[in-house]
């Protein structure tokens, strides 16, 4: 199709919107649309259990309960954080296609990886929301029945191990968020769990390449060096010992996750922008 | 997953400021022409391009407004935070969007809509706030896909009236449908294309009026039936498409004006013969799209449909 009359309009004429404006504006259109999913009652009824729990716990082992409740509350964070990155990041992207609402946006003047990095960030502020929701509770839960117990872990590696733990889930996002943009929703979950269970399992996976010889070397080399290691975001020895954890651990281990936040974006916003819809 | 050949050679003019009407029936590859348009898909070969810039270029889509067929907007937005939401994507600032937004509402007819929810519009409302969204950042090419689809007849007038008023700001209209008489009540100019090939384009004079298609409506009072017209055997019977008894006579179709003019005076001629009316038949185009089927049935197996107006991508 070609216009009959006039020629192309000076530059200026072609208003297209900043990727931080694109972007925003997604987020703020999926955050709203999660929340109204009620996603964050996962709170309330953690909460509850977390109390139940911690009930029940100081009962049967009053002299570990700090360590039995800062394990479960740490599990109920790990998991509810968990849960919400991998059904929201690994769905969003099909909710969209499937209802054609991604239509009318990607006609718009825009890239179609700003608007990818919008969802990420919409999916990501709920994701975070949930989790400092949820920690404060915890915090409130055992300082507030075992302020005065000296096995408690300091305050720092609680905040340390609960950033870190964020950043792994915004990882989780974007992994779930790269695997829909070519593939259906449950397979992008089935997927993201496998990254996630060989990322844990990074360590051991380098330890292998390093025994192993030949292909099965560069295989299990190129394997671990492929997918993220989750073993970075983890400091729940730290936390359940009560153990320091230090400031450069910490950063490097959220650089780290900003890093494989963006390399599965990029080749999510490639692979859509490609992918007829 | 296989790849098809949807759309053959197909190339036209859309002159601007005109309403140009994509005509076809379902599975005609309307929608995937205008997915190439809008830049949703892209061509496996060739180029789409608006005033020059590939439409897989975002500068491109900066003067294009876009509804596409039975939109599904978030729901969960009000009317007024949906065109926010749109406004962002379309390069204005809050500022501007805050100015345009009630004359917007306005013009589509939705401004005591403006702080409800989209879950609670109607089918007419969402086209109608999906209009709102594609001529927000005032674009001079509107492109919608079927935008009357599942409208009662009170909606589809409403969207008429809508499509002809933005047209008479000047607006490039260009809408796809398989609704002849929605096509037929407001476009200039029309393609029809079937089974992703161009079969006609132009402006629509030219598939009402094509010559040798005008049929004449007759009714005539005094006559009972063809045979008391005393019509001469053969010729007048050929030219008569159809006759029905009436209470008063005779109601006929003759094709032709030659042979209209030459049936009323023979009937004229006749004592007791009176015209009740004589209405010109103007030819639809669901004529010309029987036409082209049985054109196209007529053709062998290997024959191909030659079209002077189709192009090439």
């Amino acid at each position: 199709m070609k216009p009959s009359e006039g020629n192309a309009s000076a530059e200026s004429d072609y208003r297209v919107p900043g990727t931080w404006s694109v972007s925003l504006a997604v987020a703020r259109v999926g955050f709203a649309e999660i929340l109204r999913d009620r996603i964050l009652l996962n709170i309330v009824v953690l909460t509850v259990l977390m109390i139940l729990a911690s009930v029940i716990t100081a009962q049967i082992t009053p002299s570990v309960t700090a360590r039995v409740l800062t394990d479960f509350s740490w599990g109920a964070l790990l998991v509810s954080c968990f849960a919400i990155a991998l059904t929201q990041g690994a769905s969003v992207v099909g909710r969209e296609i499937e209802r054609r609402t991604i239509l009318v946006a990607l006609a718009r003047p825009i890239h179609r990886a700003q608007w990818l990095v919008g969802k990420f960030l919409g999916v990501a502020s709920v994701v975070t929301l949930n989790g400092v929701l949820l920690f404060l509770v915890s915090c409130a839960l055992v300082y507030g029945m075992l302020g005065s117990d000296e096995s408690l872990s300091p305050l720092f590696t609680r905040l340390a191990a609960a950033s870190l733990l964020l950043v792994q889930s915004w990882v989780i996002v974007a992994v779930a968020l790269f695997f829909s943009t070519f593939t259906t929703t449950s397979l992008s979950v089935v997927l993201t769990v496998g990254v996630y269970l060989m990322g844990a399992s990074s360590s051991q996976i380098r330890w292998l390449a390093g025994q192993s010889e030949g292909p099965a070397r560069w295989v299990l080399g190129g394997v671990a060096a492929g997918i993220p290691n989750f073993d970075v975001f983890h400091l729940s020895r730290e936390l359940t010992y009560g153990l320091s954890v230090e400031w450069v651990r910490v950063f490097s281990g959220i650089g780290y996750g900003l890093i494989w936040c963006v390399i599965p974006l990029v080749a999510g916003g490639y692979l859509l922008q490609k992918r007829d819809l | 997953m296989k790849r098809s050949e949807v759309l053959h050679g197909i190339s036209f003019d859309v002159p601007s400021g005109s309403v140009f009407g994509f005509l076809g029936p379902n599975g005609a590859g309307k929608t995937t022409l205008i997915h190439l348009v809008t830049g949703i898909r892209r061509p496996v070969s060739g180029s789409v391009q608006l005033q020059g810039i590939s439409t897989q270029d975002p500068r491109a889509r900066a003067k294009m407004g876009y509804l596409p067929e039975r939109p599904y907007f978030h729901e969960h937005l009000t009317g007024e935070s949906f065109l926010h939401y749109f406004g962002s994507l379309s390069g204005l600032t809050r500022q501007e969007v805050d100015q345009k937004i009630p004359k917007v509402l306005h013009a589509v007819g939705l401004a005591h809509a403006r702080k409800h929810e989209l879950k609670s519009y109607s089918k007419g409302m969402l086209q109608r706030i999906g209009i709102a969204q594609a001529i927000l950042h005032d674009p001079k090419l509107l492109i919608l896909d079927e935008p009357m689809s599942g409208l009662d007849p009170v909606g589809r007038k409403e969207i008429r009236e809508l499509i002809l008023k933005l047209a008479g700001e000047g607006r490039t209209i260009f809408f796809s449908s398989h609704v002849i008489p929605d096509v037929e009540a407001i476009c200039d100019q029309v393609a029809i294309l079937e089974k992703g090939r161009l079969r006609g384009c132009g402006p629509i004079s030219g598939f009402l009026d094509r010559e040798g298609t005008q049929k004449v409506e007759v009714a005539l009072a005094g006559v009972g039936s063809l045979e008391s017209l005393k019509l001469p055997a053969g010729r007048y019977l050929d030219c008569v498409s159809g006759a029905r008894a009436i209470p008063e006579g005779l109601r006929l179709f003759v094709e032709g004006r030659a042979n209209t003019t030459e049936l009323l005076a023979r009937a004229l001629s006749i004592a007791g013969v009176e015209v009740l009316w004589v209405n010109p038949v103007r030819p639809s185009l669901e004529d010309f799209f029987g036409q082209q089927k049985s054109e196209a049935s007529n053709r062998s197996p290997e024959g191909k449909f030659t079209n002077p107006n189709a192009g090439e991508v």
